[in-house]
This record gives C-alpha cells, structure tokens and sequence, in this order.
C-alpha cells in the first residue's frame, strides 16, 4: 500500500502503511536508501518517519508528479531489504535514583520493580525509528508491553542531557537538556549531540540501540572522559573502550 | 585590524539568519533561516553577495549598530522604514537600496510600521562559523548566530570584509512588495485533510483567522473558529514542512514556520505554499487573514511565477542616481573619508 500526500509545493509525503511497527520502518528507510540512492532530480532531502517519507524537493527543479512518476516503481520494488549502514550501538545507563527521577511513578504504573524495569529494557533489542523533536533525539522501539504508559500529562522542565526516558511503548535519550513529557528511568554519559565532534549527530534511523547497565562508580567515570572533551563513542556490542 | 558591527541596542528581536540547515532533517536538525527568504536574497544581492549569506533578521523594532570598519556597504530590505544615521553625521537613507557607511558611524533601523520581519544585509557577511553548513541563529537548540540566541548589546558581529572596497557601487531595487493587510494565503490541502470533518475543512478555508500574539519564528498561531478533527489529534509523528499547518487538539490552526521542528504528532490540514511563506513571515500579531486552496501544480507555478518576479528585481537593480546622492552629498563623503584614514594596511586589505 502507497499514498501519497502532498505537504505543499516542496513536500512530498509517501506513505506505506498504518500504526508503528518494525516492519513497516524497515519499508520506510529501504525506500529513503533507494530514493537517495537513484538521485531523483530535485529531492533535497528525505525524512524518514514510522510510517512514511517526506521527500523535500525544489519545484524550481523537479515537480510533484515527475516524483511520484518516479518514487511509485521504486516502492513497488522494495523487498525485505537490510540497511546498509545501520549500526550497533552499546549506551551504558545508570539506573541510580537520583538519575531516574519518575522510577517510582513508572513503577506504580506498570506494577513493576526497579530492578524489573532496568531488566526489561535492558534485555531488548531496540530499533532507532526515527529522529525528531531535537538535534540527534531517537525514538527507539519497542519496549516490552508491561512497559507500555502514556505520556506525562505535565512535562517535567530541565530534564537533563544523556536522560534516558520511556513512554507509549518507546524509549528516547535526550541530546541536549529539554522539557519532557516522558518518564526518565536512567541516565547514559553518552552525548548524542556535540557540535564540535566531526559526527555532530551519533545515531541514525536504523540503528540498533542496547542499553548496558553500569554503576554509579562506571558511569561517573564515564561522565568526566565526556565532560574533559574525549570522545567516546560507544559503537559495537564488544567495543567499550575509550578512543 | 579587526572589522566589526557592534550591537549598542539589539531592537525587540534581530537574529543572524541565512537561507537556513540543509540536509539534516533525517537527525532532527532544524532547517531555521530567514521567515522572508526572498527580503534577504535581495538585500543580499543590493551588497553584491550572494544570495545565502546570512544578515540580520530584524523583528518589528530594529537595532542600533555601530560601525568598526573601515567602510562597509549594507541593504535594508523588507520595509519603508528607513536606516537612519545617529552620529557623527545624521543621515537617513531609504531602504531598497545600498549605503555605504563609515568608521564611527552609529545607525539605527527603527520600528517597522509595516511588516514583521525586514533585512539588513552586510557586504561580505559575517565571519562566524557555519553549523550543518549554515549561520542561521536557532534559539531553541542554541545553534548557529552568537552562541546560537539573538544579539544583545555589546555583541561584536565580525565582519568578513574590513572595507567595502575602493569604489563604492550603490545600487537600488524597485519597491519591495509589503502588505499592510496578511489577505489572502494560499495553500494546498493535506497531507492529512482527511483527518478533519467537511465542515472542519469548510470553516478553514473560508472563515477569517487573526494572527496571534503568541506567534513567534517558531510557528504563526491563529485565533478564529475552531476546526473540527474526524477522530482525535494524535498520528504516528510525521515529517514537517515549512508552512505546515497543524491543528492540535485546540482546533486552532498554526502555520509552522522556520524554527519548526522536523517532525510532529498532530494532524496537518494544509501546507501554505512556498511563495506565500514569506508574507506569512512578515506578518504582523494582529492580522487578519483567509486561507484558499491551490492545487499543486498552481502552487508549483506560482513558485516560478515568483522567481520571475524576482529574477525582474534583480535585473531591474540600478545604480543609485546622482539626484539621491545630493540628499547626502556621498560623494564628498567618500572622498573626505578615503582622503583622511586610508592606510597602508587598509590598502593591502583592499588588494
């Protein structure tokens, strides 16, 4: 199933399908490789969401139905496609309390332990959907169902850099401090977002994300070698080592 | 030496805007930029740049600027109001075209009676650093401009050129079309009309609505009658546009402009139309304004159409005719100018 939905004279929204599901991003970010990679005249950029591309285009170069003449074959062809570039990350992430400021809330909600929740997301595989919202800021699914609550209905302000925060079955790390109307259950010293690094942006749509429980003492130390400016970049499932 | 624009008052709200973050929406990067991308392409074209580099985005009360350079040339574009010389010398020169101001002189754009947004463009730009390959100053994510806000006083904004150079070529556009009245803003329905009621559709697209005070670069709320959602406000979050329209569970319409997020959650009933975005920009909190539906390809043709247009201006650009330069005698200026502080080290430069 395709639809495509104008978003103006530069925006072409191509969508294939309903509701959040892996499958159904794994279409989404093999039509964005295919579309990026045949060079469509006109297309600026593509943003990749659960269930749809936004294609950005120039009218000046291109039109609305030269793309759809052009994008329509390119969806019919798409098979189960692996992303080429996806990586694997592992984000060590302290559950301490005083870096999960909701844990007791999350916990009366689900009727789940402390230790049950950092067990739960820490035993998942989780997908980067999409980024959105702020500079490097991942929606990552899907949590296990006992970990399904809704959003908070009052954001929290100042919720800090490297918060790892859950809700509607999804899981986010805040780049850069924010209001959030998600529950933060931990921490990572990870920075997802540093304008000076040559990778400004770490994560993209199609990694794999790991949470890695570590101590206070771990992820103290892990926070200064952030905090004195050395990268560390926590790519590979074996590869924990400071650069 | 060093050239600098010193801020003495930064005016209600003037930010460094280019033509915005290209590229990097895919990681939640903000594209921000000018809100009237075509004022800042033909202020930039009166000072000889190109059309990206960025200037200053000046909101409805302009600052006051001092120069330390040796000369520098820059545009106002976007409003009647004029760039007024302080000191030494007081001087006021229409906007639309170039001047060319000195060492010492402090100037001011002061409040702009008829739209929200205008340009003051700087010959050569300025020397900041480039995010994501652009300038452009996103206050939410601190990115881009002075440390990524608005001026304030006493910023220094470095300038890449330390003089306008030996002969000073002052050029002038005809007038900038500004609308006192938001009237009419054209749109093309989706991509998710089919989320709201006929009625919620109707009263969109024929009812007026009133530009907000809470409006900012951000997005332009609307006051107005309610639009009615067929079943709920929330959708899987999708990719924005600039001049997205979003109804949120308020009913109230708001048209997402350059500061806007990459993505979001809410149903969009329409999407302004490119060359309409920059009206939208340089509306004032207060306008009244009616929506109507274009189709796609009318809304693709009318973005050539407003190229064309643009492309007249420019080439319809002329020097500034003798009969101007006697309201201030420039020329005499220049000469005095050049005659009293020109250097060695300001001729090497000019080389």
């Amino acid at each position: 199933m395709v639809v495509f939905r104008p978003s103006g004279d530069c925006g072409l929204t191509v969508e294939l399908g309903e509701g959040i599901s892996r499958s159904l991003s794994a279409k989404v970010l093999a039509l964005r490789e295919a579309v990026e990679a045949h060079r469509l005249p006109g297309v600026v950029e593509t943003v990749p969401t659960y269930r749809s591309l936004l294609v950005h285009y120039d009218p000046l170069e291109s039109s609305q139905a030269a793309l759809i003449d052009a994008i329509g074959p390119l969806v019919e062809e798409l098979g189960q496609t692996t992303l080429q570039n996806a990586k694997t990350w592992q984000f060590p992430v302290c559950f301490d309390e005083d870096l999960a400021p909701d844990i007791a809330e999350v916990c009366a909600q689900t009727r789940l332990s402390k230790d049950q929740i950092a067990e739960a997301v820490t035993t998942v595989e989780l997908v980067v959907y999409m980024l959105g919202f702020a500079p490097g800021l991942p929606y990552m699914g899907d949590l296990p169902e006992s970990l399904n609550i809704p959003r908070k209905q009052n954001p929290s302000m100042g919720v800090p850099p490297g918060a790892v925060l859950i809700a509607t079955g999804l899981s986010v790390i805040y780049p850069v401090g924010n209001p959030s109307g998600w529950w933060q259950i931990g921490q990572t010293p990870v920075r997802l977002f540093d304008k000076a690094a040559s990778t400004p942006i770490l994560l993209s749509p199609g990694d794999v994300v790991r949470y890695d429980p570590v101590d206070r003492a771990r992820f103290d130390a892990l926070a200064k070698e952030v905090a004195d400016g050395r990268v560390w970049v926590p790519e590979g499932l074996s590869d924990r080592g400071a650069s | 030496m060093t050239a600098h624009l010193v801020v003495e008052e930064p005016g209600l709200m003037t930010s460094i805007q280019d033509l915005g973050r290209i590229g990097w929406q895919a990681s939640g990067v903000t594209p921000s930029g000018a809100l009237d991308g075509m004022a800042l392409r033909l202020a930039n074209a009166l000072v000889g740049n190109a059309q990206n580099i960025g200037g200053l985005e000046i909101r409805m009360v302009g600052p006051v600027l001092r120069v330390e350079a040796e000369s520098v040339q820059v545009a106002l574009v976007g409003t009647t109001a004029v760039l007024e010389v302080l000191s030494p010398e007081a001087a006021r020169y229409p906007s639309h075209r170039t001047v060319t101001l000195y060492r010492g002189d402090v100037f001011k754009v002061g409040e702009t009676p008829d739209g929200a947004v205008c340009y003051l463009a700087v010959k050569g730009g300025f020397g900041l650093p480039k995010l994501f390959g652009s300038q452009a100053t996103h206050e939410a994510a601190a990115l881009g401009g002075i440390a990524g806000r608005g001026l304030r006083a006493g910023d220094a904004l470095p300038l890449v050129s330390q003089s306008s150079g030996g002969r000073q070529v002052e050029c002038m556009i005809g007038a900038y079309p500004v609308e006192a009245d938001g009237g009419v803003i054209r749109v093309v329905l989706g991509p998710q009309d089919d989320h709201f009621t006929t009625e919620g559709v109707e009263t969109f697209l024929t009812r007026p609505y009133t530009l907000s005070q809470a409006s900012n670069r951000m997005g332009a709320r609307l006051d107005g009658p309610k639009i009615a959602h067929r079943d709920g406000f929330d959708i899987p979050s999708d990719g924005i546009v600039t001049g997205s329209i979003q109804v949120p569970g308020t009913g109230l319409p708001i048209i997402l402009l350059a500061d806007r997020q990459t993505t979001g959650g809410y149903p969009k009933i329409a999407t302004v139309i490119s060359s309409d975005l920059g009206k939208v920009g340089r509306m004032k909190p207060g306008t009244s304004l009616r929506f109507k539906a274009l189709s796609v390809v009318e809304a693709e043709s009318a973005r050539h159409a407003a190229e064309a247009s643009f492309d007249q201006m420019i080439k319809g650009m002329s020097s500034v005719t003798p009969t101007e330069k006697e309201l201030t005698d420039l020329l005499w200026k220049n000469n005095l100018i050049s005659g009293v502080v020109g250097s060695q080290t300001d001729l090497a430069i000019w080389n």
